[in-house]
């Protein structure tokens, strides 16, 4: 048997993936355009509007949170185990990292948006690490 | 928990991913339960016989350490 046709994909494989790319992508590119307009004051979001344009950020997290339970729901029942496991781990990860600014922020020490954006950042990315040990692709 | 799902599977030349194609799961799920990474539900064991037209218990067998697991 070809090593190719061994590893290939199975049909349910790639209708989650092309079903999960297309859950996750209108967040992504939301979260990355109002970060650029954050970033760069744009549209008033370093003047009056900033509370307006802080707030939007809510938008794509939403949309996350539905692309997540909707790939849970899509999941089979191992992949379901190791998305759960590796969301605690992610979980728990922010909680610490969350606790932790909370101490510097009472101590006086650096910026409680650049922490709480890297808190939530190293977490993510913590939850996918903890999610592709988890879920081996290969023999 | 021991399974025969690689042995039946090479037996009918089947990839992986024909497997998962015939039981309507992902290629890493085969590869958990072909490993003994993950015991899967009775559904799921199931689905399998019937998949291989075996009974259940010809596929899978407690092995020492079963008893002992949380």
């Amino acid at each position: 048997m070809e090593k190719s046709q061994e590893n290939r994909q199975s049909r349910s494989d790639i209708v989650r993936a092309r079903a999960w790319f297309v859950d996750w992508l209108p967040a992504v590119i939301g979260l990355v355009l109002l970060s650029l307009i954050s970033e760069f004051g744009l549209f008033g979001s370093a003047g009056s509007w900033k509370l307006f344009w802080s707030l939007l950020n809510l938008a794509p997290a939403l949309w996350v949170v539905r692309a997540v339970i909707r790939s849970l729901r899509r999941a089979d029942e191992y992949q379901r185990r190791c998305q759960l496991e590796a969301l605690a781990i992610g979980f728990g990860v922010l909680v610490m990292s969350i606790h932790t600014v909370g101490l510097l922020q009472a101590a006086g020490v650096g910026d409680l948006r650049q922490l709480v954006q890297i808190s939530f950042i190293v977490s993510i990315l913590i939850w996918i690490a903890a999610l592709l040990f988890k879920t081996p692709r290969t023999r | 928990m021991k399974n025969r799902l690689r042995e039946l599977r090479a037996m009918r030349r089947w990839s992986q991913a024909d497997l998962a194609d015939r039981l309507g799961v992902s290629r890493q799920t085969v590869y958990a339960i072909e490993t003994g990474r993950y015991d899967p539900s009775l559904p799921l064991a199931f689905k399998i016989a019937a998949v291989f037209g075996e009974p259940i218990e010809e596929l899978f067998s407690p092995d020492e350490n079963t008893d002992s697991k949380p």
